[in-house]
């Protein structure tokens, strides 16, 4: 049905809550109920006749929970309380690439944001929007290719033009998560604050994308969110004296281009004979979820000296796993070569070497 | 008219002028001088229109509303290939708030199969419909009260598709057995900007011709090229590919179209239409609509850009007429992104093969260039203009073939064919400089004399700091990144389009009025006109308004092959000088002056002398018209063909040039490609407004250098459908890709017109592509002879792919 002459509802959401009963109410309705922040994605998608909602429920004006708010929260009595900062699912991308605190702490976070779209969507999008919005397939955003992520059968990308898809975990759906900041913050071991009709609940950010390979993986969803939640914030954990964090992609343009390949580092400087204690790295345009490299990561930890051929092996080991598709196999070269220079540019933040 | 030999200086301003015999029509105004000791020709005036733009004043096709308006959206095949058996409009019909639904009988802007379809038919048996050559094929319209109406109605139309196999990847087209796009020979009309190609062909499969040529329009040699291409010293040869561009105009095509005249008078046709033609709209309108001309007007006050594929009426126009005709109301068709992307045009694809043979003073023995273009459903996709034209050399010899594939018919695009024939051959040029040992400069002042390249090698080469280029490879590096030098040239011809014509009013408030029914396309041609009247007139420039963009003014070129500048205004120029001598003529019978003792003159500031019976005095401009008895006097003026004798186009005198040196930086890590900085040296004639004419040599280098980086049109072979409809996966240079660009612009005189301007629009673009490929190949020492230049193609080229890293 399309929705411009299909009745539409506009529902202005003024709490979490609110928003939360909108979506339980959906359920007994026909057609669609959907949130909007900053309807980057979705008006897209609308537009491109993709999606057909019937309910918009508008987040804009939405307080409390901390939904807007950023906020450095103290250590709390457990040791998964640390020292923390909350970034409000409705912060704008251009607030947390500005925000001094996060430039500070995260500079990994500020960067990917700084990265992302151009001056006026950073604008316009949310910290919620961007983790949540849908991949950027050219086959799922075109009508007339009814792939899997649509409820067809077939992902036309196996076979068609895959350049810009999936290295790793492709065999199901080769679309890549499209969000900049769920590369860092899956890296810095970030969680999820969510609400739910059953009050609010906790999600560590690297699981809250969901791989089409999953058991009983729906590929119409592309994260764990039940149907009746809302994301409130995201708490990253502020890094200890030794902690350090990066994050690098590599775009064909350098205004307004999806990255070919992103990398965010995270890691705790050791003494002596483990230079490095303890490491997370997460590749981003790589795979349907952002991924985390453990081969790597266990290859930096390691490592006893930081040279350049342990850097060459650390690198190596982030391809493990990759099935490379008939064109995108450049991605294997794009992504050892990010590995190597994210490591690097934690290891002596400012020593970028721009890609 | 009788003519007279005049001698007039030419040349390049600053490298010396000379006379030269021109035959000049009795009472043309005299020669300018340069343009130092003009008022305001040769200035750098600011656009006149620049605040309307940039406040969203100024009307583009898309902003009209008129009373009563509808709005159309057009029904797309979504199959390449496919037969209609039939289409059911009514349920489309049917819904409420739909006031037309209108079905494309002939389909415009692809090749057609010559004789078609000419098979008996029953009396009143309507024609067959159009077979579906292209994924995004109009098949039929709709007006309805809301642009959302229409878009669900066309949803209702049922179209009854026999599918059939397509092919869209055009090496796949080329072999045996591939499914045909056309079952008998084609040929396809080209535009006022070039492109197509009407001559009957050989055709075989998918592949139609070769067509063969020559040096500057010499008969083809293949023999003589072979023999000397085996005997050359030195022979370079490679095979160069080039993809599919879309023309991506900021403002997509649309046309708002309103019928009147009622049962007792004859029907009439406005339309409102973003083109760069507004005659070719009005021709094409009337023809299908069996109209006079003069029943068709045709309006276009702004036009957000056409690059070539803004010509004619298109499927979109002629829907929309017969929407308005059928509906008796104003509609409003404007495509959306996408269907810029799928079915107006676009720049084709090639495979070229450049073989270049020289002896080892430098000199080109042999050039031949073999390939094949494709543009999809329409034919006339060459690229040998740069092969045949741009250098001296005895043996010349070029074979060019279209492949027909399903899918977007090509239209002309900014130098139709040039960017792709310059890519191969200036590459060549290169290799083969490096296979000499001797500097690309060097080797390009050994085989082309043209004189503005000459300068413009010499003067971009100074203003880059071309001496510091070192060899391929090991240029400045820093960290991963390597940075490199490469430069090329192009040309483009200087054409003049005989259809300019423009009146120049003078009122008696001293109000000065240019009419001209040219549009602008985006270049700001309502600047250049203002100056060259007020240049004329001797009055403020603030005093000139100009009305374009209406047939029914005086009538003037459309905007294709670089015409506009050159074409109109000469006429300008002619129509203020008829102007001046009417006002003065007024004037003096107003002032009861009696010739010979009494006199009267226009000075440059506007001021006149009036010498009366020995007396002298002097008025002013607006003193001056305030004494006319008229309220009104004017004059007009038309282009006349270029001052002789006459300057073929592919010879040398009939040519413009062109040349680029381009700065990247590689990063050899991840295989992306950034233009750091650009010189671009051109020559345009009388450089009318130089800050105009170096804003269109910058857009001309931006869209090379996105076009040799990132633009690419894709579709997926198997379903033979668009990916990337919109200009966030269709990759268009932003603002952070933009280079520091320097213009080095001549002024030449060239003693052709009462201007003496040529275009620049066209020229602009040639050489970008080729010179940033030379310079990447000089950053790492390693050929991307594939367009575009993406990190995928680098990391390829420097042995990173496939597999692990090095």
């Amino acid at each position: 049905m399309n929705p411009l002459t299909w009745p539409m509802a506009w529902i202005e959401a003024l709490s979490p809550e609110q928003a939360v009963a909108e979506l339980e109410r959906g359920r007994s309705r026909v057609g669609a109920t959907v949130l909007k922040a900053g309807g980057v994605d979705l008006l897209d998608r609308m537009k491109e006749g993709i999606d057909n909602p019937a309910r918009i429920v508008n987040l804009r004006n939405v307080k409390g929970h901390g939904i807007e708010e950023l906020r450095e929260l103290p250590a709390g009595a457990s040791a998964a309380e640390p020292p923390r900062l909350r970034l409000g699912a409705l912060l704008s991308l251009a607030r947390i690439a500005a925000e001094p605190l996060i430039q500070k702490h995260v500079p990994a976070l500020a960067a990917a944001a700084r990265g992302a779209a151009t001056p006026q969507v950073r604008e316009l999008a949310t910290l919620g929007g961007n983790l949540l919005q849908r991949p950027r397939c050219w086959y799922l955003r075109s009508l007339s290719h009814p792939c899997k992520k649509k409820g067809g059968t077939v992902c036309f990308a196996q076979e068609g033009e895959n350049d810009f898809h999936a290295l790793f975990d492709n065999a199901i759906c080769a679309a890549v998560s499209p969000s900049a900041l769920a590369v860092p913050l899956s890296a810095l071991a970030a969680v999820a604050q969510v609400l739910g009709p059953g009050g609010t609940r906790q999600l560590p950010l690297e699981d809250l994308f969901l791989s089409p390979s999953a058991p009983g993986a729906n590929l119409q969803r592309d994260h764990r969110l039940g149907p009746e939640e809302v994301l409130l914030s995201v708490e990253v954990p502020l890094p200890g004296p030794a902690e350090r964090s990066a994050y690098l992609k590599v775009e064909q343009k350098q205004s307004f281009d999806w990255p070919l390949a992103e990398v965010a580092v995270a890691l705790r400087r050791g003494a002596g004979a483990r230079p490095v204690e303890d490491a997370r790295i997460v590749l981003g345009a790589a795979a349907p979820t952002p991924l985390r490299a453990r081969a790597a990561e266990k290859e930096l930890m390691g490592l006893g000296r930081l040279d350049a051929a342990g850097l060459g092996r650390v690198a190596q080991a982030a391809l493990s796993g990759a099935q490379p598709l008939h064109k995108n196999g450049y991605k294997e070269a794009l992504f050892a070569e990010l590995v190597r220079r994210a490591v690097g540019l934690a290891l002596q933040p400012g020593d970028e070497v721009r890609p | 008219m009788s003519e007279h030999k005049l001698e007039i200086p030419v040349g390049i301003v600053g490298a010396g002028l000379r006379p030269e015999e021109r035959i000049v029509p009795e009472g043309a105004p005299p020669a300018w001088g340069e343009n130092q000791g003009l008022r305001e020709v040769g200035r750098r005036t600011a656009r006149l229109d620049g605040i309307e733009k940039v406040t969203g004043r100024a009307r583009y096709t898309a902003d009209v509303k008129r009373p009563g308006m509808l709005h159309a959206r057009v029904l797309r095949s979504p199959h390449p290939h496919a037969r209609i058996r039939s289409i059911d409009v009514r349920p489309a019909e049917a819904l409420e708030g739909v006031k037309a639904v209108h079905v494309l009988e002939h389909l415009r802007g692809a090749a057609i199969e010559v004789g078609e379809p000419a098979t008996a038919r029953a009396a009143g048996e309507p024609p067959p419909l159009p077979i579906v050559r292209y994924a995004g094929q109009p098949i039929a319209a709709v007006a309805a009260a809301t642009p959302a109406l229409a878009r669900e109605a066309i949803g209702r139309i049922r179209v009854d598709y026999e599918v059939l196999p397509h092919v869209v990847e055009p090496q796949e087209a080329r072999r045996d057995g591939a499914p045909l796009v056309f079952q008998k020979k084609v040929m396809m009309a080209g535009s006022a900007g070039g492109g197509g190609s009407a001559e009957v062909l050989a055709q075989k499969g998918n592949v139609r011709g070769p067509r063969r040529g020559g040096g500057r329009g010499k008969e083809p040699e293949p023999e003589k090229v072979a023999q000397l291409l085996k005997r050359a010293p030195a022979v370079v040869q490679a095979t160069y590919r080039t993809q599919v561009q879309i023309h991506s105009a900021l403002e997509t095509h649309g046309l708002v179209a309103e019928w009147s005249g009622g049962a007792n008078d004859p029907p009439e046709l406005t339309v409102w239409a973003s083109t760069q033609g507004l005659y070719s709209v009005r021709d094409e309108l009337a023809e299908v609509f069996g109209l006079d001309k003069s029943r068709v007007r045709v309006i276009t006050d702004y036009c957000g850009g056409g690059f070539g594929a803004k010509f004619g009426a298109g499927n979109y126009g002629v829907l929309c007429a017969h929407l308005a005709r059928k509906a008796r109301a104003p509609v409003r068709l404007c495509l959306d992104r996408q269907e810029e992307h799928l079915g107006v045009g676009n720049r084709p694809g090639s495979e070229q093969e450049v073989t270049l043979g020289a002896g080892i003073d430098g000199k080109l023995q042999a050039i031949r260039v073999t390939g094949w273009g494709c543009g999809g459903a329409g034919a006339g996709a060459g690229f040998a203009g740069p092969a045949q034209n741009l250098y001296e050399c005895p043996a010349i010899y070029t074979e060019e073939s279209d492949v027909f594939t399903h899918s977007g018919p090509l239209a002309a695009f900014r130098a139709p064919g040039h960017p792709q024939g310059a890519f191969a051959l200036e590459q060549a040029m290169d290799e083969l400089a490096e296979r000499l040992g001797l500097d690309p400069v060097e080797l390009r002042d050994r085989n082309d004399p043209h004189p503005a390249r000459r300068e413009e090698r010499r003067r971009g080469a100074e203003a880059f700091g071309w001496k510091e280029r070192q060899r391929a490879g090991f240029g400045p590096q820093e960290r991963s990144l390597r940075r490199g030098m490469g430069m090329a040239q192009g040309l483009w011809y200087h054409l003049v389009n005989l259809n300019s014509h423009a009146e120049v009013r003078i009122h008696r408030d001293g109000a000065v009025e240019i009419l001209c029914g040219v549009q602008d396309i985006g270049g700001g041609i309502r600047t250049p006109l203002c100056q060259v009247v007020a240049e004329e007139l001797g009055v403020p420039l603030a005093r000139v308004r100009v009305s374009l963009g209406d047939t029914r003014l005086p009538p003037g070129p459309a905007s294709g092959g670089s015409v506009t500048t050159s074409s109109i205004t000469p006429a300008a120029r002619l129509a203020a000088y008829a102007a001046r001598q009417a006002f003065l003529r007024e004037l003096g019978q107003a002032l009861g002056l009696a010739p010979p003792g009494d006199d009267l003159t226009l000075l440059p500031g506007g001021k006149v002398v009036v010498e009366r019976a020995g007396k002298r005095t002097e008025l002013s401009f607006e003193q001056a018209t305030r004494r006319m008895r008229k309220e009104t006097v004017l004059g007009t003026g038309e282009r006349s063909p270029d001052f002789g004798p006459k300057a073929e186009r592919r010879s040398l005198p009939g040519q413009l040039g062109g040349v680029h040196f381009v700065q990247v930086a590689v990063d050899v890590g991840t295989g992306v490609v950034r233009v750091e900085r650009v010189v671009a040296a051109h020559d345009c004639g009388r450089p009318v407004n130089p800050l105009l004419a170096e804003s269109q040599i910058k857009g001309g280098v931006l869209q090379g250098i996105s076009y040799a980086l990132f633009e690419e049109r894709r579709l997926d072979r198997h379903t033979g459908r668009l990916l990337n409809g919109n200009l966030e996966q269709y990759k268009i240079a932003g603002s952070k890709d933009t280079p520091a660009i320097e213009v080095v612009l001549l002024e030449e005189l060239r003693g052709r017109s009462a201007t003496d301007a040529s275009g620049i629009g066209e020229p602009a673009t040639v050489p970008t592509a080729a010179a940033v490929a030379n310079a990447v190949y000089n950053a790492i020492g390693v050929r991307v002879r594939e367009l575009p230049i993406t990190p995928a193609r680098v990391l390829a080229a420097l042995g990173k792919m496939p597999g692990r890293p090095r």
